[in-house]
């Protein structure tokens, strides 16, 4: 689950300035530098998945972008706009099909942005398992309560079945979860993930936080799917 | 044509002058002043003023200031901004944004327990502390030089980072740091790419290029222990300093140093001074 400094350095093959570089920079996240005792007093680990991840797309883009808009791209902040039902039609990783679904589950028609990558997370695992379109409204009525509340990307949404019958769980990505035993996880989605990857393919047709700047960029980073991890 | 005044008492000026000299209560609006120089209440507002000195209290709004010199108690509503200022004193900022900021101590030697009370958000591409201050408001610095005591209870994040003087930080996070070993240096935790504890100092190319107010000379610092728990960098070299791990890819620990543990990645130099209990390859 973490991941000494250590063995990060070693692993990516950054250098201790670098990892500091984009501390400072808001890159990293400070809550993912964790402090814990150890032989030499105290030692630092981080949350192994996210910092590999995070260091990957900042290793991949870094020349691409400057370090002041990657911070940006890389916010956990929640980007500050409304999606209507038009603007879902845009974002190719919502089916269309599902949009009218979304629209009964949440029982709206303009959405958050924690709501829109919910919607992408549930239309990816749509396509990949056999969940129903009414197992899909049920789990979009079950969670949208909470949504609201979530003022980061910084959770992590876990779908888990009994017996074909779905259910999902958000919580926030340093807590610890323990779900009973006889479900089944099927999916494990980090909800900062799908975050980046919609800023980034999606800049230049939404007014997210960034968009101030030139429109330098294109569709350069639309080839990449929206992948979930596998649980 | 710009006019000159010489203001007593209570005035309020609007327009265009040249220079200003007054004593009293002055309120500037919508001005532009080539020259000001002012004794007792001031108030500015939506004005700039190219060259300004101020004794008393300042309040400044929405202002532009070339250089500005504050002896006293200012403070900034809404966002003003400068070449260089100066503040010896309190001052409580919503927002000033400078080339050059300077923590000026007036005359006298300060310490910590009777420091400016500084408040409120600061930028700057420099920022000088030639006064004891603790670090307790909002502020992004690209390079702070600090000569008398400095004390933060987080970590001190910037680009350049010179302290010749006394420090207290929780962390102390930039590109380049370079320490005074003075009267007292005590941190926890110090990062960055390049990391310098030394026993001395003269100023370098590096330094030189650095936008600021006061003119440095070289000085040596006191003999004493710099107490660090962790130094790590990519370069690091250090003198004097008592530290529990050191890890870095170019590692020279110099003389009279006490180090628990140093991890090298690249290379490592060890002076005959110094006592290190143990050293790792990673």
């Amino acid at each position: 689950m973490f991941i000494t400094k250590k063995d990060l350095l070693n692993e990516t093959g950054i250098s201790y300035g670098q990892l500091y570089r984009w501390k400072r920079e808001g890159l990293i996240p400070e809550e993912w530098f964790i402090k814990q005792p150890s032989f030499t007093g105290q030692e630092t680990v981080f949350p192994r998945k996210q910092i590999l991840s995070r260091i990957k797309a900042i290793q991949e883009l870094k020349d691409k972008y400057s370090l002041e808009e990657l911070a940006k791209i890389l916010s956990p902040e929640v980007a500050e706009r409304y999606f209507t039902t038009e603007d879902l039609k845009v974002i190719e990783e919502i089916k269309d099909n599902l949009i009218p679904a979304f629209v009964q589950g949440f029982q709206k028609s303009n959405f958050l942005f924690i709501e829109v990558l919910i919607m992408i997370a549930l239309s990816e695992f749509m396509e990949h398992s056999d969940m129903s379109r009414g197992q899909l409204i049920e789990i979009v009525e079950g969670l949208k309560g909470y949504l609201p509340k979530m003022k980061s990307t910084g959770f992590i949404l876990l779908l888990f079945d009994r017996q074909k019958d779905y259910y999902a769980t958000i919580y926030e990505e340093q807590a610890q979860i323990y779900i009973d035993s006889r479900l089944n996880i099927v999916k494990e989605i980090h909800l900062a993930d799908l975050s980046n990857k919609l800023k980034l393919k999606y800049r230049n047709s939404f007014n997210f936080r960034f968009d101030d700047e030139d429109e330098k960029v294109s569709k350069e980073f639309n080839t990449e799917g929206f992948e979930v991890n596998p649980a | 044509m710009r006019r000159n005044i010489l203001a007593l008492g209570e005035r309020s000026i609007q327009g265009d002058y040249g220079m200003v000299t007054a004593a009293g209560e002055l309120a500037i609006e919508e001005s532009t002043i080539k020259r000001l120089s002012a004794a007792g209440s001031v108030t500015i507002s939506h004005s700039q003023i190219k060259k300004g000195k101020v004794a008393g209290s300042l309040l400044a709004e929405a202002s532009d200031f070339q250089e500005l010199k504050a002896f006293g108690s200012t403070e900034i509503h809404g966002i003003c901004k400068g070449n260089l200022c100066s503040f010896a004193g309190a001052i409580a900022a919503e927002l000033l944004e400078c080339k050059v900021l300077h923590n000026s101590s007036g005359s006298k030697r300060s310490n910590l327990s009777n420091s400016n009370e500084w408040s409120g958000a600061f930028h700057a591409v420099t920022f000088e502390s030639a006064s004891a201050l603790t670090l307790n408001f909002e502020y992004r610095f690209q390079n702070i030089i600090s000569t008398e005591a400095l004390h933060s209870d987080h970590e001190i994040e910037c680009e350049n980072f010179y302290s010749l003087s006394q420090l207290s930080a929780v962390a102390v996070n930039a590109e380049y740091i370079f320490l005074l070993n003075g009267e007292s240096i005590r941190v926890d935790q110090v990062t960055g790419s390049h990391v310098k504890i030394k026993n001395s100092f003269r100023p370098d190319k590096k330094f030189k290029q650095i936008p600021k107010y006061g003119s440095y000379k070289g000085r040596n610092g006191k003999k004493s222990i710099a107490l660090i728990h962790t130094i790590e960098a990519d370069h690091i070299e250090i003198e004097s300093t008592r530290a529990q791990l050191v890890c870095g890819e170019q590692v020279n620990i110099g003389d009279l140093c006490i180090i628990d543990r140093v991890e090298y990645r690249e290379s490592i130099q060890i002076s005959e001074k110094a006592v290190v209990n143990e050293v790792v390859k990673v």
